[in-house]
């Protein structure tokens, strides 16, 4: 291989984003060649209205694990966040307060995670895990199951307006949190001390940061996102369902990590998280557009999960030698 | 010499970086107790380990002789079959498991799979007599058992094999006065049955308590070895530290002002051992441009000690925090940073770096807040500010943007001090700051607390080396056992005066 | 590096500005809850073969995840970004699937409701609606149980999920109408896992010892249902009516376990909805509710159904 190909490949594969990057680029050149359609401008906006949806709790969850954290009730606190605001919109609650209560309910629940992991040190899966069914379980009693419906219009708007009459509004948002987040973990002095909680939390502790607030913080901005997100699932289906933010958490999780933000903490990108969203959201697309059979999606999907992951390992020891 | 029964011949021993056994031979005669004496770092427990066959014979030069006849030990297991059974200082025991099946584990009295329990759990029952530890039920889980009794355990359970040379490593470490006293009787028990002992200790008590011979280890290097009849303790710690100092350590006295720190009835709960504390009620002060050195064993509560005061241990700590004779309460790292304090702990990598990060970054850690840019980092300024104290030290790299796990330790170390330094703090605690350093970047570390001393910062040195201790420390308090044993001062402190208050109870 | 992206970039742009809908056969796509199963496996096989002998190309699109309404939604807008030129589609929520349906309407795509439909887009609703499966089920029961006080649980897939809330409603409500002292013990869910249906109904039969009969709306229930009353050994005490005509459910159902299952006809399902595509485009006006109804079989029936159907029930 000449030398010159071999550069370009290393600078590449240097971006941490590459395990991300590479399958997208892969997969819609393959589309390309077989079917056209994917590139027609509104399924373009629908892949990244769904992404949009997953990158909005996404971002907060970068951070959380750049601190060397993790959420399984990301998902329940999507629900919760719907059915709250859905059932005060119902109550007549004007949309800004219902929103923001809302939001409320999202803020407790990362309360509860972050004081019980962080403070009383309990393991983060099993407790969010706990969480989750706790939180789900809450939602089943008072909702009995069935989903709300007829929103204000209003509300519904904020879901289904489209700019231009092309893109969706959730796109907007996620642009703005993506942006938002990516200057606070870059830039600021609260990103920093994140990062480094990950990269050493006892290095961290003993240079004077509040390792306990800022952890704490980091599962409150995932569970009031998560909730955010199942604010705007109600307005952009009009219906808010008790159930819509189930498995979500695995789905996001999986689109930070394949993004190229490290698990173990200290390194994070918002860049990669985002290339992360795309391509997960655009698997079942593709799929379809080449006409994969329905049987077939999981394990595609599987697959391309672990091409990211092998890419990544490869990326790094390419990058030690 | 017929009745040699071990010859460990011309031994070298060699890791990445160090050697750390330099053509070392010792002898052992049938039915002799001899003991191993040494600083840290003097090579005693990897010459047991060679013995013990921990160490291939093909990783290291020299040769074993056993009975006059030469061994090659691929393994622990060749070793043994020798005879030769080794007691470690880290224990490995089961603590799930019962006593029974701790003392005879890959030794279970049974046909093929089957064990036979009558005759385990008698038979453990008569060890344990013999340790006068009878009133302990075999089926007790190990875990039960307090360090003391898990010692006396592990030493049986090597005995019961019926070994020919026995080593010790620090035998009576976790041991009270009484178990001490049953572990001396059944060593003189073995010795009367013609097997042979080896320990290694620091108690030199023990050394004339209980051995024939004594040999003396030094820098991996072979020392002397002596019928203790003939050897008396100060020959000892003389032929332990003796080295030539050659000047390793510019030190330039700096004027010493008044009192900046003060700590009073400093103890810390021990944390594994319950009801012990591992800082007993110590007090000591601090003065302005003194370098303050801390000695004593590995173990003894130094690195506690300090840890206590800057509030990274808290639980179950009580203490009294002067500076500059204003009562200042620590509870985390931040007040103690707040009150002037910087801290370099003792293992860079654990609690010292960021390990992903840039030096950079590393760098700014402790002073993020007082950045300017009020929530925002101006990378430009930050690295204005990084680059000051890059140069400063000295730190070899390629760009401020390199990850510090790249650099050399030497650097690595310089880093963590850059970053406590842009803090300008006015005490300064450094845990073994020139550990596992080249010898170039360690005179250069020695050069900077000597220009801060110099600028009135007040430095805690806590360290194991001898040399470094005594050259570069205006006052040297000396810790063993969680109490202060030692206050030198000036011409007192000498690697003597400090090996003795060391080990001194 | 930059460079390469921003290629990149122009080059999807570049593609996405020229749209290709080249010449094809009609597109028909299928989109329901699940992939495969005993029910939605033979509607898809209906689909298929009514597509084909339109000439049509069919295809079935389900969420990886069972149930996923919000996920059928999104394929049902792929489907549109293909080339859809049918949709027939199972409107589970119907305000969930508006906004899509109002796309599919201004592209002038056919739709057809499966089971469940939302008026003023779907030209008419073939299959088994909610309401008339649940009223169903109840006078199934109603027969078996005869003059007996009847005390009975019902399992379903979620106990979240709307459609299966509307059956177990209308099951409910008209159980009440046809035997006023008639006792319901619960609902419960089993996730579409027979182990789950067979463990549930096992507690609560034992904390109801008078619990003594049990009706499906997931095929697994009735699966689990089957175990259950073979463990028990209580056939004859205990009504069982498994739902959907999968081959262990009838093999259950001519053993005695169950006492009987309710079929939709989920073949006829897919051929019919095909059928009324066809008809719309020949211009024929249709009656907005196409019901196919539900065959209940007993023990006796289940080798003819099988025989006629194609069930192999070895």
């Amino acid at each position: 291989m000449s030398k010159q190909k071999k550069s370009i490949i290393k600078s590449i594969l240097s971006m941490k984003e590459s395990g991300a990057a590479i399958p997208l680029v892969i997969l819609a050149i393959v589309v390309a060649c077989i079917n056209r359609n994917f590139f027609g401008i509104f399924n373009l906006m629908d892949i990244l209205r769904t992404a949009s949806f997953y990158l909005m709790v996404a971002v907060p969850v970068t951070f959380l694990m750049s601190a060397g954290g993790m959420d399984l009730s990301l998902g329940a606190a999507t629900s919760l966040g719907g059915v709250v605001c859905g059932t005060l919109l119902k109550a007549g609650v004007s949309i800004p307060v219902a929103i923001l209560l809302a939001l409320l309910t999202g803020i407790v629940v990362g309360l509860i995670n972050g004081v019980c992991i962080v403070r009383f040190a309990l393991p983060p899966f099993i407790l969010t895990l706990g969480t989750q069914y706790c939180v789900n379980g809450i939602i089943n009693v008072w909702t009995n199951g069935l989903s709300t419906t007829n929103f204000p219009n209003a509300y519904v708007k904020l879901g289904q307006y489209r700019v231009g009459g092309i893109i969706p509004m959730p796109i907007i948002y996620a642009l703005v949190i993506a942006l938002i987040g990516y200057v606070l973990l870059q830039h600021t002095k609260f990103g920093r001390k994140v990062l480094a909680i990950g990269g050493n939390q006892e290095t961290a502790r003993l240079a004077g940061i509040n390792v306990i607030g800022v952890r704490i913080s980091t599962y409150v901005c995932v569970s009031a996102m998560a909730a955010l997100a199942g604010v705007i699932y109600g307005a952009r289906f009009a219906t808010v369902q008790p159930a819509i933010g189930t498995g979500t958490e695995m789905t996001i999780m999986a689109s930070v990590i394949v993004g190229g933000t490290s698990m173990a903490g200290g390194v994070g990108t918002i860049i990669g998280t985002s290339i992360g969203c795309v391509l997960l959201a655009m698997i079942t697309n593709v799929l379809i557009m080449l006409g994969v059979s329905a049987y077939w999606q999981s394990f595609v999907f599987g697959l391309i999960l672990i091409l990211s992951l092998f890419i990544d390992r490869y990326r790094q020891r390419l990058l030690k030698a | 010499m017929s009745d040699l029964v071990l010859e460990m011949k011309h031994v070298t021993k060699r890791f990445p970086g160090v050697t750390a056994l330099k053509d070392v031979s010792i002898s052992l005669r049938k039915g002799e107790v001899m003991a191993i004496c040494g600083e840290n770092g003097a090579g005693k427990s990897t010459l047991m380990r060679v013995l013990s066959g921990s160490y291939t014979y093909r990783e290291y030069e020299g040769e074993i002789w056993i009975n006059g006849q030469k061994q090659q030990f691929s393994g622990i297991h060749d070793a043994e079959s020798c005879g030769i059974e080794m007691v470690y200082q880290e224990l490995n025991m089961n603590l799930v498991g019962s006593v029974a099946e701790n003392l005879y584990v890959g030794n279970l009295p049974g046909k093929g799979p089957f064990v036979n329990w009558k005759k385990l759990y008698a038979d453990t029952s008569a060890v344990l007599r013999r340790i006068s530890l009878d009133f302990i039920d075999p089926r007790t889980p190990a875990g039960m058992l307090n360090s003391g009794q898990l010692q006396l355990l592990a030493i049986m359970r090597a005995v019961i094999k019926k070994p020919k040379i026995m080593v010790l490593d620090e035998p009576t470490s976790s041991l009270s006065d009484n178990e001490t006293a049953i572990l001396f009787k059944l060593i003189r028990e073995l010795k009367a049955e013609g097997v042979s002992i080896v320990f290694i200790t620091h108690k030199l008590d023990e050394v004339y308590e209980l051995s024939d011979r004594v040999t003396v280890m030094r820098d991996g290097e072979f020392i002397s070895v002596d019928k203790i009849s003939d050897v008396d303790e100060n020959m000892l710690v003389e032929r332990m530290v003796g080295r030539k100092i050659e000047n390793q350590y510019p030190k330039v006295r700096a004027e010493i002002g008044e009192e900046v720190l003060r700590v009073e009835h400093l103890t810390v709960p021990h944390p594994s051992i319950k009801d012990r504390n591992i800082v007993e009620d110590i007090s000591f002060t601090l003065h302005k441009g003194e370098i303050l050195g801390l000695g004593g064993l590995v173990g003894a509560g130094r690195s506690e000690s300090i840890g206590a005061v800057f509030g990274q241990i808290t639980d179950g700590v009580s203490k009294k925090v002067y500076v500059r004779g204003k009562e200042v309460l620590i509870r985390r790292p931040g007040d103690a940073i707040h009150a002037g304090m910087g801290f370099l702990t003792e293992e860079r990598r654990k609690s010292g770096l960021v390990p992903v990060f840039s030096i950079c970054h590393n760098l700014t850690l402790c002073i993020l807040d007082k950045l300017a840019g009020g929530k925002f980092i101006r990378a430009k300024a930050e690295m204005d500010t990084a680059k000051g104290v890059f140069d400063r030290l000295r730190i070899k790299a390629p760009s401020l943007h390199t990850q510090v796990i790249n650099l050399s330790g030497g650097n690595q170390q310089k880093v963590i001090l850059g970053k406590w330094l842009l803090d300008s703090p006015s005490i300064l605690f450094m845990d073994e700051p020139t550990k596992g350093i080249d010898v170039g970047a360690k005179a250069e570390i020695y050069t900077i607390m000597c220009e801060l001393a110099a600028q009135g910062v007040a430095i805690v040195l806590i360290s194991s080396d001898m040399g470094e201790l005594v050259s570069m420390s205006d006052r040297c308090l000396v810790i063993s056992n969680g109490r202060i044993t030692g206050e030198l001062c000036g011409d007192e402190i000498t690697q003597k005066n400090v090996m003795r208050a060391a080990i001194a109870d | 590096m930059k460079k390469m992206f921003a290629l990149l970039l122009v080059l999807v742009l570049a593609l996405a500005v020229t749209p290709a809908f080249a010449e094809e056969p009609l597109q028909v796509y299928g989109v329901s809850v699940m992939a495969g199963g005993a029910a939605w496996g033979r509607f898809e096989d209906g689909l298929m073969a009514a597509c084909e002998e339109n000439g049509w190309e069919g295809h079935y699109l389900a969420p990886v995840n069972a149930n996923d309404y919000t996920a059928m939604v999104q394929l049902c807008e792929t489907a549109l970004n293909n080339g859809a030129d049918a949709l027939l589609v199972a409107v589970t929520e119907p305000t969930l699937f508006e906004e899509v349906l109002a796309r599919a309407k201004a592209q002038n795509v056919i739709i057809i409701g499966l089971c469940v439909g939302l008026e003023g887009y779907t030209e008419c609703v073939v299959g088994t609606d909610p309401i008339s499966l649940g009223e169903n089920t109840a006078i199934a029961l109603a027969e078996l149980a005869g003059d007996e006080q009847i005390n009975v649980t019902s399992g379903q897939t979620r106990l979240a999920d709307a459609t299966q809330n509307m059956q177990v409603g209308a099951f409910e409500s008209k159980l009440a109408e046809l035997a006023p002292d008639a006792v319901i013990v619960d609902r419960f869910e089993c996730n579409s896992n027979a182990s789950t249906a067979a463990d549930k109904l096992s507690a609560l039969y034992v904390a109801n010892p008078e619990l003594n009969a049990c009706v499906s709306f997931d095929s697994y229930v009735g699966v689990g249902a089957a175990s259950f009353v073979g463990d028990y050994g209580i056939q004859d005490k205990f009504i069982a009516l498994g739902i959907d005509d999968g081959a262990e459910i009838l093999t259950a159902v001519k053993s005695g376990t169950l006492d009987a299952t309710i079929a939709q006809q989920w073949f006829e399902i897919g051929r019919q909805s095909v059928n009324c595509v066809a008809k719309k485009l020949a211009g024929e006006t249709l009656e907005y509710n196409q019901g196919v109804p539900t065959v209940i079989i007993y023990p006796d029936d289940v080798d003819a159904y099988a025989a006629e159907n194609g069930i192999d029930l070895t």
